[in-house]
């Protein structure tokens, strides 16, 4: 069974087992990503067990053909973080809104053309220079905004943009060239 | 779809959660007028993924696993179906005295139109803070009636100015619902809102609303009115 349909086996059965299986997948990750970010160990098992939570709760409303798992238990464990931070909930768009303007419907392989994507990205960061893989990182796991990074890394704030943006073009081109 | 957008390195930092509230307000009101600044969010926060996925990870404690099972309720489990209805409900709820607003900012209004308190700051111009306790950007909207002209300022600090309803014009062009107007400390602008209906902004300064009274109002672009 794939992570995804792990999580459609709880929105479908509540399973119990399957949900045993995200959790001995992602919950170590997600307690080493917490922590990275500057939680405690306790507090960081506390953020995983509220993501969880979350996960065989909103089961329902994951779709494999818009994200993959890992990017789907990402923007929870996110926003379960911040949550924690701060008193007020992340602002977050909302897919409900009645003012949300709407995307042009999808063809009928972009559902599978962005599954392949997840593999490709896979290899495209692992192949990314060292100096842009590395701010990227810093991006994702140390909870720096660009211009923290800039302070962080003594890099001025220009340089920090082209370099994270020359690594996303890249990440981007790659996976346009295994088309 | 909005023809002014946010930048790209605002949408990274959304994706990755580092942005601070007021910033993050924003963008996410964008997000609700533009499918394509969705797009590549999405995209960001699967870069997000990825990283997750190749992290070291650090196991949990020995009962994780239990503790966690033992919190499972199966009623707790929303279906897709389910969930929907309520979330639209309680928006169109809201909506009604707030006429039409993006979630994220109701959700920050509480009390909806009805309850903000606008200050005057100029002629046809009044304020009202929303968010006041970010240690670094305020979060503020702001109103101005139809026709009516900001006299030319600069700013001291990066301004981003989100058109939530009506719209305005200044020498970048015309700004519609959802559009994002930059200005820096080297841009100079006046800005026109468009006749027949007030503009509505949501507007994030880079500055600390705490430092009010005359000082605090030198990050507001008025104070040189």
């Amino acid at each position: 069974m794939t992570l995804e349909e792990m999580i459609q086996a709880i929105a479908r059965d509540h399973s119990r087992t399957a949900f045993a299986g995200l959790f001995e997948h992602f919950a170590p990750r997600l307690k080493s990503y917490v922590m990275r970010l500057g939680a405690d160990e306790r507090a960081a098992e506390e953020v995983v067990q509220e993501t969880m939570l979350m996960v065989w709760r909103k089961a329902g409303a994951f779709d494999p053909d818009r994200a993959a798992a890992s990017t789907w238990v990402f923007t929870i464990a996110r926003n379960k973080r911040i949550d924690r931070i701060r008193r007020e909930a992340r602002p977050e768009y909302d897919p409900n809104d009645p003012l949300l303007v709407g995307t042009a419907p999808e063809t009928a392989d972009q559902p599978l053309q962005r599954r392949q994507h997840g593999d490709r990205l896979r290899v495209a960061i692992a192949t990314l220079p060292e100096e842009q893989a590395s701010l990227v990182r810093l991006a994702f796991f140390d909870d720096l905004s660009h211009r923290e990074i800039a302070t962080d890394q003594s890099i001025p704030l220009g340089t920090v943009k082209s370099r994270i943006r020359l690594a996303l073009l890249r990440l981007r081109r790659d996976l346009e060239d295994l088309e | 779809m909005p023809r002014f957008h946010v930048q790209e390195d605002l949408l990274v930092d959304y994706a990755s959660g580092a942005l601070p509230a007021p910033v993050s307000l924003l963008v996410a009101s964008h997000l609700t007028f533009c499918p394509r600044c969705r797009e590549e969010v999405g995209e960001f926060e699967a870069v997000g993924g990825l990283m997750l996925e190749e992290i070291n990870p650090i196991a949990m404690a020995a009962d994780a696993l239990e503790q966690a099972l033992d919190g499972l309720v199966d009623d707790d489990v929303e279906t897709h179906q389910g969930s929907a209805p309520p979330t639209a409900a309680k928006h169109a709820a809201k909506h009604a005295d707030s006429g039409a607003l993006p979630a994220p900012l109701v959700e920050v209004m509480r009390g909806g139109m009805d309850a903000i308190s606008w200050t005057r700051r100029a002629r046809g111009v009044e304020e009202a803070n929303l968010i006041t306790d970010d240690a670094r950007y305020s979060a503020s909207l702001m109103r101005i009636q139809p026709g009516v002209s900001i006299p030319n300022h600069t700013h001291t600090g990066a301004e981003l100015t989100l058109v939530l309803r009506g719209g305005f014009s200044d020498a970048g062009g015309h700004y519609g619902a959802g559009d994002v107007c930059h200005a820096d400390t080297d841009i100079s602008h006046a800005p026109t809102a468009d006749p027949g209906e007030a503009c509505l902004c949501l507007v994030v300064a880079d500055g600390p609303v705490k430092l009010t009274g005359l000082v605090g109002r030198m990050l507001n672009p008025f104070l040189k009115l």
